[in-house]
């Protein structure tokens, strides 16, 4: 037997322990692959990281090219392991701040073009001269203003055009929950065809 | 009848039938139609529409519990590319452990297929950090830097002849072609790169986020985009090479059968217990 097909052995008593769940709840065999994931893509982390990522920056980049740049950056990152030193916690903070400042500052500047685009999305002809498209147009531009009026939580919603604008705002949401849990009811069918294929094709060969 | 009982049905039973019925057409095909939507045809022709010999940068971010799905988008991906004789590049953002790996095999046994060569017709970059965007605003720039110089199994990049002609995103790659399963995907994608960039992207998303995207569809922010099991056999029909996608497609039909009987049986049990509690 190759080394193929011993992986293939492997992923289906991983697949069947995972199931074992399913039947038993809580067990030993569960436990056991869990722990085994759980080791195994922690030691595959690691070396990953310091093979592909940290030497390769340490000796190609600021040894090799001289980017000494990137010292300050390593220096600010290491910082954060002051939060293991008593009484010194404080410092780990600059790196978290600039962690967080980073990425909020970072995502405010690139995400206002792809929302706004979102927005002016809505602004669509109604009448188009195509009944059906004209139907789909108006229909999706109600359920956007409906939508949002039942998020405006301020507003008082208990009478006219706000209760009625608000009652079909939700049912459009419950719409839209339920097409995501159907989708969501379709990928996990694809995933347990895909174990499926693993167990009946690849590792017992019962099918092409 | 104890129509109450419907409702209380022992999960595991529910289980071991949706297994079952999964089974059957594994073992016994019937082959039903997929007919192809336009979101596919879509992703299909904006595929097609990267001129010969143009780069596509594949980022396939999915983990092991996603992959039977988005798996077989790439393979007909790969496919439809390497026949316009494009480059691809590809990363995996989403899994370090199982997408690197998995996303090198597929596009490698494709490669091999059609005769194409690792560092000249494709390089796989797996993996990059978790400062996501750090990384790939680097990557747009310059990839050499952005990749720290190291392919997916850590050889030099600069020593690769595909690498000499891609040297940025924001210049050099014509298309991108994502998976997506959560974030890393498709919203960083958009919101860092193809939109600030005006490349197009396109791509694939699990079934669990497919609602999501619709908005990005009609908006044109996604060029189509291959939802699940059903996008990938629907893509791999345009393409011409039936593969995985559609081999489960039967499977799934019945799945969804089974579900929806189940889900009509729980609601009449429901409904007529309730009203024969009123009676009483």
């Amino acid at each position: 037997m190759g080394a193929e097909q011993w992986s293939f052995m492997f992923k289906t008593l991983s697949i069947l322990a995972a199931w074992s769940y399913l039947v038993k709840g809580d067990n030993p065999i569960y436990t056991a692959a869990e722990h085994f994931l759980v080791g195994s893509a922690t030691a595959y982390g690691i070396v990953y990281t310091i093979q592909n990522q940290i030497v390769p920056r340490i000796v190609d980049d600021i040894i090799g090219r001289g980017k000494w740049g990137y010292v300050f950056g390593a220096i600010l990152g290491l910082l954060i392991y002051f939060s293991f030193v008593k009484g010194q916690e404080w410092i780990a903070r600059i790196t978290m701040g600039f962690w967080i400042g980073y990425g909020a500052g970072y995502s405010l500047a690139y995400s206002p073009p792809v929302f706004l685009k979102q927005v002016t999305d809505t602004f669509i002809n109604l009448r188009t001269g195509d009944f059906i498209k004209s139907f789909n147009n108006i229909l999706y531009f109600l359920v956007a203003v409906t939508a949002l009026v039942y998020f405006a939580f301020t507003l008082k919603k208990d009478k006219g055009p706000l209760y009625y604008g608000s009652r079909f705002g939700r049912y459009a949401l419950m719409v839209a929950f339920g097409s995501a849990y159907g989708s969501i009811t379709m990928a996990y069918l694809s995933l347990i065809i895909g174990q499926l294929e693993i167990i009946l094709r690849d590792t017992l060969h019962l099918i092409k | 009848m104890d129509w109450k009982k419907l409702q209380w049905i022992d999960v595991r039973i529910l289980y071991a039938i949706i297994i079952v019925c999964l089974m059957i057409p594994m073992f016994r095909p019937v082959g039903l139609p997929v007919a192809i939507s336009d979101n596919t045809r879509t992703v299909y022709n904006t595929v097609a529409s990267v001129p010969d010999g143009g780069v596509i940068w594949v980022s396939h971010d999915t983990g092991p519990g996603n992959a039977p799905e988005l798996n077989p988008m790439i393979t007909a991906l790969a496919r439809q590319a390497f026949a316009k004789n494009c480059k691809l590049i590809s990363t995996s953002l989403f899994n370090q452990t199982f997408g690197p790996g998995t996303t090198f095999d597929i596009i490698d046994a494709v490669a091999k297929e059609m005769g194409k060569e690792y560092g000249v017709d494709w390089v796989h970059l797996g993996y990059r950090d978790n400062a996501w965007p750090a990384t790939i605003r680097l990557m747009i720039d310059n990839i050499l830097e952005g990749a720290i110089n190291r392919d997916w199994k850590g050889e030099p990049l600069d020593k690769m002849p595909l690498m000499k002609e891609v040297k940025s995103i924001k210049d050099d790659v014509d298309l991108i072609f994502c998976t997506t399963v959560g974030s890393p995907g498709y919203s960083d994608w958009m919101t860092y790169v193809s939109e600030p960039l005006h490349i197009p992207l396109t791509g694939g998303a699990s079934l669990t986020m497919y609602s999501g995207v619709q908005p990005y569809i009609r908006s044109g922010q996604l060029k189509g985009f291959l939802g699940g099991l059903r996008g990938a056999a629907e893509y791999e029909q345009l393409v011409g090479v039936p593969g995985a996608g559609l081999a489960g497609m039967d499977a799934q039909s019945l799945g969804h059968i089974t579900v929806i009987v189940f889900l009509i049986l729980g609601n009449v049990g429901y409904f007529v217990s309730k009203r024969s509690a009123k009676k009483e």
